[in-house]
């Protein structure tokens, strides 16, 4: 990316003229809304009811939150760390391991490529209520099951409910990592990897010392872009499971639901909302770091 | 080189085409049943096992098209995404080009403003947004949801178009404002045209992104400006759950989606990663 | 650049194909009607004259009587040329929606599906239009309708702070079903205790390839609360107390309830935990468990040839006891009219045709709920629904409930939280991720910090 020289300014006045009506709007909505949220989150108060009736409790609602052994927050909070975990890592390694094989001379690659778009622009909600489907007792997927391991799993029970979610998250986004370590492969410079073939480097080597090293600003920056995207993950598991069964499935965002609409209790909802907000904007600092050391070495 | 090697060699690589061949496949699969699915009769869409070869009926789609009034989603869907996507365009574009082309205080700060206020959950402010609705009386219309999508389609234009408009030699647009141009103009006829994919791309991913949305859609709305996503309730009923017409919907909602996606597959990268990464 | 285009455009057509190949929906020819005659014709003449053209929007959840209903709109559309949308979703869905239209104040809907459980809150939310004075009225209540018909239990439970709010077109209360060839096959009686139930049940689970003992709803929830509920009292548990109105889920009685449904969910179908009504009526409809505790609103649906795979083969008894005695509860669904409706009295003549007496017959054959006495107490009507005799013994059980003060829906605004505190706290216990114990625990303290407030 050329860096250009700034063009000379005859008036001081036209940069911020240009930027207002988006600042505008998008600044302005996004403050009443966050300041909406803030004063909802601090007091006590049931959905339907008039804001005449709520009662303003200050931070209780964080503490309750937190601290109150009723609470199953701590809960929600396990299960997006394991729902996290459980997409990032293998999503990461399949991703990379599928970029490296595209990378090497395979017939047919624009097509992968193509394909690999589809599960990435796929309405998530309506995505989700089919692998509902496929994961049920006389679905699909125990249809392969039941072919190479001749039983059939109970993906709608506690234990298997969470790994379906991740499942299905899995499929949706490795291509997007796929498709962007791909290209960073492709547009990796070539003479490190001469150099080091003349050195005598093995395959093994290569891929450690001058593949790794060249992509891991690139790695990293689509590890936090897709971290951040999956602390929001609400369509699909809603869709899925709507949280359930028990609270297997309640990742952060759902529990935002359950609390404020089915439980009606929108002050703590809103609390968790505004807790899920904090720790986003810390994570997009991080984003923004990595940003621009990517930007740079592209 | 002996034989054996070439031989080797070639195993290895047809292992490989293989290996990836069964890894794309499996990506396509889910898609690719649920699609043909969609064209099946009623008591084959759930039948265990799965049925693979069947003659194709367009059975389940007249049954969504009389029964769930599928045209009036897609009709909304379609009216909100176009509407999101063209006003996006049209405030985001000056400020892209104003990050781009100038410098000035604050710059950076406001652009990564922007970025943060992109990665805000939807499901988290939604019922902030709910109750700003009622007050304003907007609950439940096509101008409200289409203003709080703004709310993230202009920082992501922004960050998407950026880039687009910095490749452009400013030299070009220096040229057409030395023969006469002012500098609006200057845009309108060189830089313009010149972003034509990325602009196409852009529109299209935040089309894409418009179209997908379920928080803000599903309560936001009521009986008139209710988007495709917000059907997937539909299909749960008394008498068991609908395969076939889910299948069809589900085929009606993603497949023009796909289509545009492949289309634009060139800037796709690009769109993924806010620009940062060039396809 | 072109093929691609290419694609695109052919893949655009082809979807263009098929919304062209779906041609114009016939429209029915108009021709001149007869003269009136019956009071219900006159009826109709009447309302047309005046509501001619009106197009009604009605909110409902999936249901086999809306589904009745349904087949009955393109009578009453021709009768009265009144035109109705209908807008079908999911039970929870349907909740939801009318949370937020409540809040936002917006009248998007002019009749809506209510439930006991809906009522105080939407009543609260001031959604809901008082029928006493339509009732009242002779001209707008005609015989035919003869609401008194209706059974009084479900009459009732749609009343709250004294006034009705909906007319009741779906009785429901929870009853036995089992599968009459299977207990023949084996020599087994009907169970009448629990823990006879729990017997069959352990017989029953996998006796027979795909068997299992037993199906009922258990997602968390709404749904949890609702067949739980039944357990409670039966094992002398309560909710609130009947004189001071404390909570009571610590106590022995409803945690044994509860340890009871864990226990006996052992022999369900695998996927138990998540199941929704249309899931655990669809295991037992496909032959695939030998007994259901569930809503006798299964019953047509599992009658139905057509759905259910043991369509004739069950029979049908009313709840077994526990040791504090044999209860039901009493359920149901109604016709509400919204309070911002500006088309009353359109919405009203919509209400009471569907649910009057005189479309009885034709609801029922369309495989209508019932929830008048004259039907349930027809013998010709109980030979064709084998299961109005339960229908009968379990509301006498639920009546039996309602004399000590007790039942399964308690009708004030806090219900809802009270139980999505309950359907979570006792689907935690039946996931195994807590005990029962700890369930009734947790719910006991989070239900009494909530009707502190």
């Amino acid at each position: 990316m050329t860096r250009l020289p700034a063009l000379r300014q005859r008036n001081n006045v036209v940069p911020y003229a240009l930027i207002l009506p988006a600042f505008f709007v998008v600044f302005t909505l996004a403050a009443f809304s966050a300041f909406w949220l803030v004063r909802m989150s601090l007091v006590r108060w049931t959905f339907g009811a008039p804001w005449e009736e709520a009662v303003p409790v200050g931070l209780e609602n964080f503490k309750w939150l937190l601290f109150n052994e009723h609470s199953t927050f701590w809960n929600s909070v396990r299960t997006t760390g394991i729902y996290v975990a459980g997409t990032l890592g293998p999503e990461l390694l399949i991703g990379l391991g599928l970029a490296l094989l595209l990378n090497s001379k395979i017939i047919g690659r624009s097509i992968y490529t193509a394909i690999l778009v589809i599960p990435i622009v796929v309405m998530p909600s309506m995505v989700g209520m089919v692998w509902r489907l496929y994961f049920s007792y006389d679905g699909l997927i125990n249809y392969f099951v039941e072919t190479f391991f001749s039983t059939k799993l109970n993906w709608y029970g506690s234990e298997l409910a969470l790994p379906a979610v991740i499942l299905v998250d899995i499929w949706e986004w490795t291509p997007f990592f796929v498709l962007i370590l791909l290209a960073g492969l492709q547009a990796l410079p070539r003479e490190p990897f001469e150099a080091a073939r003349v050195d005598g480097a093995s395959g093994w080597q290569l891929f450690r010392f001058v593949t790794l090293p060249m992509m891991a600003p690139l790695i990293l920056t689509a590890t936090i872009l897709r971290f951040m995207d999956v602390l929001r993950i609400f369509d699909v598991v809603f869709a899925m499971f709507g949280g359930g069964p028990g609270t297997a499935t309640t990742t952060i965002p759902i529990y935002v639901w359950r609390t404020t609409m089915v439980a009606r209790n929108i002050g703590r909802g809103s609390a968790v909302s505004v807790m899920l907000i904090i720790v986003i904007v810390a994570l997009t600092f991080l984003l923004v770091r990595m940003f621009e050391r990517v930007k740079y070495e592209m | 080189m002996l034989s054996r090697d070439r031989i080797r060699k070639r195993f290895g690589k047809v292992l490989l085409n293989v290996i990836a061949l069964i890894a794309v496949l499996a990506f396509l699969f889910p898609y690719a049943f649920m699609v043909t699915s969609a064209f099946k009769s009623r008591l084959e869409t759930f039948a265990y096992p799965p049925v693979w070869f069947f003659k194709p009926t367009l059975d389940m789609f007249r049954s969504i098209l009389a029964d769930m009034n599928i045209m009036f989603y897609m009709k909304n869907s379609t009216i909100i995404a176009v509407a999101s996507t063209f006003l996006t365009m049209l405030i985001a574009i000056p400020a892209t080009y104003s990050f781009a082309r100038f410098r000035f205080p604050f710059k950076e700060p406001i652009a990564y403003g922007f970025l943060f206020l992109q990665m805000i959950p939807g499901i988290s402010i939604v019922f902030s947004l709910f109750y700003i609705a009622k007050t304003l009386d907007l609950y439940d219309t096509y101008f409200f949801l289409v203003i709080c999508y703004l709310l993230w389609n202009v920082p992501y234009a922004i960050w998407m178009l950026r880039g687009f408009v910095e490749a452009i030699p400013v030299e070009l647009e220096e040229a057409a404002m030395v023969d006469g141009c002012s500098r609006f103009r200057a845009f309108m006829i060189v830089t313009l045209p010149l972003m034509g994919g990325g602009l196409i791309a852009s529109s299209i991913l935040i089309f894409i992104g418009v179209w997908n949305e379920f928080a803000l859609a599903f309560f936001l709305t009521s009986t008139h400006a209710r988007t495709m996503p917000t059907m997937i309730g539909f299909f749960l009923t008394h008498a068991g759950i609908k395969w076939g017409p889910m299948f069809a919907t589900a085929t009606l909602g993603t497949l023009p989606v796909v289509v545009f996606a492949l289309l634009v597959r060139k800037y796709f990268i690009s769109a993924l990663t806010f620009g940062a990464v060039k396809g | 650049m072109s093929t691609k285009t290419l694609c695109g455009l052919t893949i655009l057509l082809i979807l263009a194909g098929l919304f062209a190949g779906c041609g114009p929906k016939e429209t029915p020819t108009e021709e001149a009607p007869p003269e009136p005659t019956t009071p219900l014709e006159v009826w109709g003449a009447d309302i047309r004259s005046q509501y001619e053209g009106t197009e009604l929007s009605v909110a409902v959840a999936s249901h086999p009587s809306i589904d009745a209903f349904k087949k009955m709109t393109s009578g009453f559309e021709e009768l009265t040329g009144i035109d109705v949308v209908w807008d079908e979703m999911e039970e929870g869905a349907l909740a939801d929606k009318l949370l937020l239209d409540g809040t936002a104040g917006t009248t998007s809907f002019d009749v809506i599906m209510n439930c006991p459980e809906f009522t105080p809150i939407l009543v609260d939310l001031g959604m809901l239009e008082p029928l006493d004075s339509w009732l009242a009225d002779s001209v707008k209540s005609p015989d035919w309708f003869d609401y008194e018909d209706v059974m009084a239990a479900y009459r009732d439970m749609l009343s709250y702070e004294g006034k009705h709010y909906g007319i009741p077109f779906a009785g429901e209360t929870v009853f036995l079903f089992y599968r009459s060839d299977l207990f023949d096959k084996y020599n087994k009686e009907v169970p009448t205790t629990f823990d006879e139930v729990m017997e069959t049940a352990a017989f029953f689970h996998g006796k027979e390839e795909g068997l299992s003992g037993i199906s009922m709803r258990t997602r968390l929830g709404w749904e949890c609360t609702y067949m739980w509920s039944v357990f409670i009292f039966p094992f002398g548990g309560y909710m609130l107390d009947p004189e001071t109105g404390e909570p009571g889920f610590d106590k022995p009685g409803t945690i044994d309830s509860l340890e009871y449904m864990i226990e006996v969910l052992e022999y369900a179908p695998p996927g138990i935990e998540s199941y929704s009504f249309p899931e655990a009526w669809d295991a037992f409809m496909q032959g695939k468990a030998a007994i259901m505790i569930e809503s006798s609103a299964a019953a047509p649906e599992v009658e139905n040839p057509e759905k259910s795979v043991v369509a004739g083969k069950v029979a049908y008894a009313p709840m077994p006891a526990g040791p504090a005695g044999a209860y039901s509860g009493v359920w149901g669904w109604g016709l509400s009219m919204t309070q911002g409706s500006e088309r009353k009295d359109a919405a009203w003549a919509f209400i009471t045709y569907m649910t009057s007496k005189a479309m009885q017959d034709e609801y029922l054959a369309n495989g209508g709920i019932v929830s008048r006495a004259s039907m349930l107490n027809d013998p010709a009507q109980q030979s064709t629904h084998t299961y109005y005799q339960a229908t009968l013994d379990t509301l006498k059980q639920s009546a039996d409930l309602l004399d000590k003060g007790l039942g399964v829906v308690i009708m004030m605004p806090a219900w809802s939280m009270m139980s999505e505190i309950m359907g979570t706290e006792a689907a935690r216990a039946i996931a195994g991720e807590i005990t029962a114990q700890e369930a009734g625990e947790s719910m006991q303290a989070q239900i009494v910090e909530l009707l502190s407030q």
